[in-house]
């Protein structure tokens, strides 16, 4: 099996644009959420979510290629604009004939373009009034497609859907092509916007979201006691894979080494997780059993998190079952205290994060954690960013339909393992 | 004076024509006005403005709606100035 390397990424969230942003701003302990600004939710229950503030496209694509996108497939031609730069690879490939897939996962592709669309048929339930371009927009695969038109990647090209889990299932799947030597690149990550008017109010009529500050609190709060669900979010974030050798042999700047990962399903429920929690232990324990470590070897866990009771409570009991409860286990966090929950890019953006905390070994905090609730007794980093030695860090996924993603990341060990 | 009212008849699809293509073309969450089409009688679709076969489609439909005519696509597809366009479509209105 060949081994993979980060060598590159990219990332538009709620708290920052471009890694670095985004690294600083998790860090700092910043909060993504804001009153919504992308349609008029005067109407709603819920007013907020975590939107991505000052996101221009034209800084990443030509007005006559975006104007024909949706916002989720601009976020991810943006964010594989910067994870190629960043691994410097865009000269090395061959434009005519080459063989780099691009695997990206997004839950619900571009929801805003195909509301849009309906709302102009319902106008006088009149079908030619609907654009011949909706279904190119509203294809969930147009996020991988667009990125393979920038870049002229002419491997295989894959929109991975599997809801909260697709962003870590892509960057699997990628990882994947590279162990097996189908490829020695891979760009691979997830894409998501769904805040619109529809999309929104089907998770607000859900009850998963955060009523926040109506509450009299500051909001998402994973693990917290008063926690009331998360925040919906809307981000990009993309990582270039290498095979390792081939890293090494051109010098490479790497972040870290992408070891092992795992996907499975409960088989149990469209939108809430088994109580048993053996589907997540199951999806922790091959991840770790393929990365060939054991759970003591693991310094730093990054949580699903979402902040509602179902996941929380059920999380805490897998990360706990798997690498001890209390405070004796290893850091966890939940980046979706920050970012919000940003469906089928969380998986990417957190993998992001992940590489960056086993490259500089400082752990970002859960912000709004403030009282950890007792059915959660795990080990939450809950103030301030923590400074420690990560060698071995495990980024969980966990989705409706039961469908489960673990990724495990370590520091990059040369044939001597040091 | 038959020239003049030509004048003013090609004037007036050219502003509806535009405002079908600005509709059309408009990029979203967009603020800067440099990036918005710039339509102009010269002005080529393809090369211009970048229109792509499935643009054209919806172009196609939005003219039919707006002046009540019956494009042909590989008649349409041969006219690419917005010139050329205007004239067309004054073609179809008086058959």
């Amino acid at each position: 099996m060949k081994r993979v390397v980060i060598t590159g990424m990219g990332a538009v969230t709620p708290i920052g644009i471009g890694v670095n942003d985004f690294w600083e701003a998790a860090l700092r302990g910043d909060s993504g959420v804001n009153e919504i600004t992308l349609f008029n939710a005067e109407n709603y229950e819920i007013r907020i979510a975590a939107e991505v503030k000052n996101f221009n496209p034209s800084h990443y694509m030509l007005p006559e290629v975006y104007r024909k996108t949706d916002r989720f497939a601009q976020m991810g031609v943006a964010a594989a604009k910067m994870a190629i730069e960043d691994a410097g690879i865009e000269l090395q490939i061959d434009q005519k004939r080459n063989n780099i897939p691009v695997i990206i996962g997004s839950g619900l592709g571009g929801s805003l373009f195909h509301e849009e669309q309906i709302l102009r048929y319902l106008e006088g339930k009149d079908p030619r009034k609907v654009y011949s371009s909706t279904v190119a927009r509203v294809a969930p695969n147009a996020v991988s497609a667009y990125i393979a038109m920038q870049f002229k990647l002419r491997g295989p090209n894959v929109t991975i859907s599997t809801a909260c889990s697709s962003g870590g299932n892509a960057i699997a799947m990628a990882c994947g092509l590279i162990q097996s030597g189908f490829s020695d690149i891979a760009v691979t990550g997830g894409a998501e916007c769904p805040i619109t008017p529809v999309t929104f109010a089907g998770y607000q009529s859900l009850r998963v979201l955060s009523k926040g500050e109506e509450n009299g609190f500051k909001t998402p709060r994973p693990f917290d006691k008063r926690r009331d669900g998360f925040v919906l979010g809307e981000a990009a974030g993309i990582l270039i894979l290498e095979e390792y050798e081939r890293a090494k042999a051109r010098g490479a700047k790497v972040y870290a080494e992408l070891l092992g990962y795992s996907s499975n399903c409960g088989a149990y429920h469209m939108a809430a997780p088994d109580p048993s929690a053996d589907d997540a232990v199951d999806a922790i324990e091959k991840a770790l059993k393929m990365a060939n470590i054991t759970s003591k070897d693991v310094n730093y866990i990054n949580a699903h998190g979402t902040a509602t009771q179902l996941n929380d409570v059920c999380e805490a009991k897998a990360i706990g079952s798997v690498f001890g409860f209390g405070s004796k286990g290893p850091y966890v966090s939940g980046t979706k205290s920050q970012t919000g929950h940003t469906i089928g890019a969380a998986g990417a953006i957190e993998a992001v994060l992940t590489a960056l905390v086993v490259k500089n070994n400082i752990i970002p905090p859960t912000i709004n954690c403030d009282e950890l609730d007792e059915n959660c007794d795990i080990n939450v980093i809950r103030k301030d960013a923590v400074r420690t030695k990560v060698n071995y860090a495990v980024s969980n996924s966990f989705g409706f339909g039961s469908n489960n993603s673990v990724l495990v990341f370590g520091k990059v060990k040369n044939e001597t393992g040091h | 004076m038959p020239n003049k009212n030509k004048d003013q008849l090609r004037k007036e699809i050219f502003e509806r024509l535009k405002k079908i293509l600005t509709d059309l073309l408009r990029v979203f969450h967009e603020e800067a006005p440099e990036n918005q089409p710039k339509i102009e009688m010269d002005t080529d679709v393809v090369n211009d403005l970048g229109v792509d076969s499935v643009e054209t489609l919806d172009l196609m439909n939005a003219i039919e709606e707006e002046f009540n005519v019956n494009p042909n696509l590989s008649e349409a597809n041969t006219k690419r100035k917005i010139s050329q366009i205007v004239d067309y479509i004054i073609e179809l209105s008086n058959k």
